[in-house]
């Protein structure tokens, strides 16, 4: 990975090559390593490190682009080319944000050296005792675990400069029987923090627990879903609701909602790079410095995040959530939070007279932009509440439901919150535990 | 490039390496979106790199780096070594890979016309145009139309002493028209969703598809479908149009025939497959309709290559056939756990800096006999659903649910009433087992899917599965329960 040093002398040098542009670069440089098993061995082991480049220039309403990995001179000339070339044969467009000056943002610590530095033995050894516990359960392991090192860095040439160094660690496991599978999962830019054992005795426990799963008919259950099922339904909240883009061109559900009550008023959600537990970065691809944001709070939808050009379409303020410009896609929160409740995942089970318990959840997908309709599976671990206790475990469900239907139909949330990594923009949800009236599973399956 | 890759080799099996391959890879991006009348993204991308793949001590490692320089050439090789020993600290058995014989071969995709050598003013322009289509009625909030291109230059040797050299060239193009009214949302792409049709060919493969053509079509279907009634539910007969089951193959047949997936390999993650080993050539798929084929040779398929990265020669063989299963997708790895002596040529890496894994080949259905509007006209009462827009499928890859764009009644053998927001759900086998019609191949596209994601660290792959117009007896169409 290279340094902020070697990063501000490339962004210098790429930029004066086309003083005669209102130019930007963004370098980012990465080192990422990878163990992964599966049958109780290792299978697959990685690393590697990576570099990128783009260079996007403004001159008269016209806008042109072009990346590289190559940051040789060769490559970074080929790359300004390229740029140029675009530039010219691009339309003009009145509406292309100008670039920012030199900023303030808050700090925000997410490195840690040891994690980056974490060696392809360190990670054998943490597998290693993993799978052994499995072994010892009749258990069947699989899963990763991950270390790596990122920074990234913008500049342009009106003087803005903006770095941000990031570190992860992540380890994922699944104990598996012949008819179970129990899962858990943990990261954190200090691999120190993971807890392995714990996350390992989870898997196993829920394992074991879910052997001899029994049938059930679809329809309408009380449902307890643990964090990381909770952050898949604010996923898809988050990327098609809370889209400051959406928003504003009418394709969001809460599209002139705001001040409405959207939800239950047990709900609280919001965005904020800054929370402990979240892996943000300060600033966003335009440079603008990052704001946490309440997106609904107590149920009222307050705001989604934006970017320069979506808070002007909807007369809101920027929130500091760009991606890389030019961006159809709009501007995304990748570091939510819903606020924890004063309940315990135990303490719902208890309460809970008959209902389900849903570990985490596969392949959720959205039938419905404007209900927010979602269909999904669960997955690794679906059991049976009964009297307020655990009973037995469940062949899986394919579940049907409107995410708010889902969060206004809340009873309870847990006090312990839990971050799950999302698959895109490469931040994370923090959640607690819920539990859910009303809930609705519209097929099964025989495993 | 020869010299280099071959550097890496020697270093790897210097320290130790019963088996090393190195790939160079060089990539060209050209991207292109205009968004609601302007230019989205307009952007040329470039990147190179190698990746140094090893067995030591029977277990495998592999390191990258965008860095070829002789000296980081030598630290990344030695990297690979120091990983695979790291992973030989939790083995069962060493690895084992199929034989291949050696050999020293160039290939490169046959194309007409070279996109990157087409003005990107004439591409901007088709673009524009098209975009003024979607946006002549006020009722389309977001019209988006693109297109993009790839050149990868691929050099690969390995210590058996093959070298292979590989240039492949994608094109592609495609929009959408989303109109927004009266708390409807709706979506109409145009020739597939989820940025169009691609394929590897040159930029007749964007002369050919007639964008401008369709593009008043498009516009009024997505409005129409504001105010078009909701699909009703039930056990309905529906013909599926080829390219939402080119999507259906791609979850259903193909990720659930990676051999590696049945093995267990991606159980953390993408999960497991119903297609256990006991159930070859002893397990009906499908009815005796289905054809299921896989064709890393197919002109123009989106996987079509000359070679794969374990060095093995694109084939072409069956998954399903005659609705019976009677084939896997898998690499030299895996190959003698069905009891192979071969690869069939599976494992493909994305660019330089990842590791190749098992990735779906081209895999199609074959076509049948009928003409659509015969089939139609024997399907009263149905319905027809076109484009999908939403998939879902269990870990297991038996419990779908798939939603599409459009969908309308077949009433006196014609497509009647449109309907919007239709889906349907059903279990694999069932899915395909009720298959008593396929549309012939005037109707076959081999439809391309960009977005394919497998492997931790997650890895992206290209194929097309071949599909036309096909019915489907009895389908659960709605959301069940």
């Amino acid at each position: 990975m290279k340094t902020e040093s070697e990063l501000k002398l490339l962004a210098e040098q790429v930029l004066s090559k086309v003083s005669n542009f209102d130019a930007e670069v963004i370098i980012s440089s990465s080192d990422s390593s990878l163990t992964r098993f599966s049958e109780n061995v290792i299978t697959q082991n990685v690393t590697g490190n990576d570099n990128s480049l783009s260079l996007r220039l403004l001159r008269d309403g016209q806008m042109g682009k072009a990346r590289t990995g190559n940051l040789d001179e060769k490559g970074m000339l080929s790359c300004i080319d390229a740029a140029i070339a675009s530039l010219k044969v691009s339309e003009p467009n009145d509406n292309i944000e100008s670039m920012l000056p030199l900023q303030d943002y808050k700090i925000k610590q997410n490195y840690n050296r040891e994690t980056h530095d974490m060696t392809p033995e360190m990670r054998a050894e943490s597998v290693v005792k993993a799978v052994n516990e499995c072994k010892s359960n009749n258990l069947q392991a699989a899963g990763i675990h991950s270390n790596n090192g990122s920074i990234v860095a913008m500049a342009n040439t009106k003087g803005l400069w903006a770095t941000h160094s990031l570190s992860n660690s992540s380890f994922s496991i699944s104990a598996m029987s012949d008819d179970s599978s129990g899962w858990a999962e943990g990261s954190d830019s200090n691999f120190s923090n993971i807890g392995y054992e714990d996350i390992t005795s989870k898997a196993i426990d829920i394992g074991l627990r879910g052997k001899n799963p029994a049938s059930i008919e679809p329809g309408e259950y009380t449902v307890i879903f643990e964090p990381a099922a909770v952050a898949d339904f604010l996923l898809f909240l988050g990327w098609r609701a809370l889209n400051g883009l959406s928003l504003a061109e009418g394709r969001s559900c809460f599209s002139n909602r705001n001040g409405e009550q959207v939800v239950g008023n047990n709900i609280t959600l919001t965005d904020d790079a800054f929370h402990e537990m979240t892996p943000g970065m300060p600033f966003d691809y335009e440079g603008s410095p990052r704001h946490s944001v309440a997106l609904i709070e107590n149920g009222v939808f307050r705001s989604a995040v934006h970017d320069r050009r979506t808070a002007k379409l909807v007369d809101a303020e920027n929130t500091g959530h760009a991606m890389p410009q030019p961006d159809s896609g709009g501007p995304m929160p990748l570091n939510m939070i819903l606020s924890p409740g004063d309940s315990s995942l135990e303490e719902m089970i208890s309460n809970t007279d008959k209902g389900l318990l849903v570990t985490r959840l596969h392949y959720t997908n959205i039938l419905n932009p404007m209900t927010m309709l979602v269909t999904g599976m669960t997955r690794d671990g679906l059991f049976m509440i009964e009297n307020g206790e655990v009973t037995k475990g469940l062949k899986n469900m394919r579940f049907t439901e409107s995410v708010l239907q889902i969060l206004n139909n809340v009873e309870a949330l847990s006090q312990q919150l839990h971050k799950t990594e999302i698959f895109w923009g490469g931040g994370g949800t923090i959640a607690p535990a819920i539990k859910v009236n009303d809930f609705h599973f519209t097929s099964k399956t025989e495993n | 490039m020869k010299a280099l890759s071959q550097r890496a080799v020697d270093t790897a099996t210097a320290q130790g390496a019963s088996y090393a391959d190195c790939r160079i890879i060089f990539t060209e991006i050209e991207a292109i979106t205009v968004k609601n009348g302007v230019v989205g993204n307009l952007s040329l991308g470039e990147n190179i790199g190698f990746g140094v793949r090893v067995i030591v001590n029977g277990a495998w490692g592999f390191a990258s780096s965008p860095e070829l320089s002789p000296d980081n050439i030598d630290r990344v090789a030695g990297e690979a070594v120091r990983v695979a020993k790291a992973s030989a600290m939790l083995k069962a058995d060493d690895v084992r890979i199929a034989p291949e014989p050696t050999v020293n071969e160039t290939w490169q995709t046959p194309i007409v016309e070279d996109p990157f050598s087409v003005p990107m003013s004439e591409k901007l322009a088709t673009l524009m145009e098209i975009d003024k289509i979607l946006r002549a009625d006020s009722r389309i909030t977001n019209a988006q139309s693109t297109m993009s291109f790839k050149r990868e230059h691929q050099w690969m040797a390995t210590s058996e002493g093959s070298y292979i050299n590989q240039l492949l060239i994608r094109s592609g193009a495609g929009y959408s028209a989303t109109a927004v009214g009266d708390g409807e949302i709706q979506t109409r792409s145009y020739p597939n969703s989820f940025r169009g049709q691609y394929m590897t060919t040159g930029y007749e493969l964007v002369r050919s598809m007639k964008l401008v053509e369709n593009a008043e079509r498009v516009r009024e279907e997505a409005i129409a479908l504001l105010t078009a009634p909701t699909c009703p539910s039930g056990k309905i007969d529906t013909i599926i149009d080829g390219s939402m089951l080119g999507l259906q193959i791609h979850e259903s047949v193909g990720h659930a025939t990676e051999l590696d997936r049945v093995l267990g390999m991606e159980a953390n993650y993408a999960g497991k497959s119903f297609a256990t080993t006991e159930k070859l050539n002893n397990f009906q798929y499908g009815s005796e309709h289905v054809n299921l084929v896989c064709d890393s040779t197919l002109p123009g398929g989106l996987a079509t290559i000359g070679w794969d990265d374990d060095a093995v020669r694109a084939q072409r063989w069956h998954l399903v056939q005659d609705g019976k299963f009677v084939g896997y997708q898998y690499n030299r790895e895996l190959a003698h756990t069905i009891d192979s002596n071969r690869s069939s040529g599976n494992n493909r890496a994305e660019g330089w800096s990842n590791i190749p894994i098992v990735r779906i080949t081209n895999l199609s259905l074959m076509p049948g006999s009928w003409e659509l509007e015969d089939m139609m006209a024997d399907t009263d009462g149905g319905i027809y659903m076109e484009t999908n827009r939403c998939w879902s499928i269990d870990q297991w890859r038996l419990n779908f649910a798939f939603g599409v764009e459009a969908a309308w009644e077949i009433k006196g053998g014609k497509k009647g009433t449109m309907y919007k927001n239709a889906n349907y759900q059903s279990i694999t086998p069932e899915f395909w087992g009720s298959c008593d019609a396929i549309c012939n191949e005037k109707y076959w596209v081999p439809w391309g899917v960009q977005n394919c994601g497998k492997g931790q660290p997650g890895q992206t792959a290209e194929m097309s599965h071949g599909a036309a117009p096909s019915r489907f007896r009895k389908l659960t169409v709605g959301v069940g329960n």
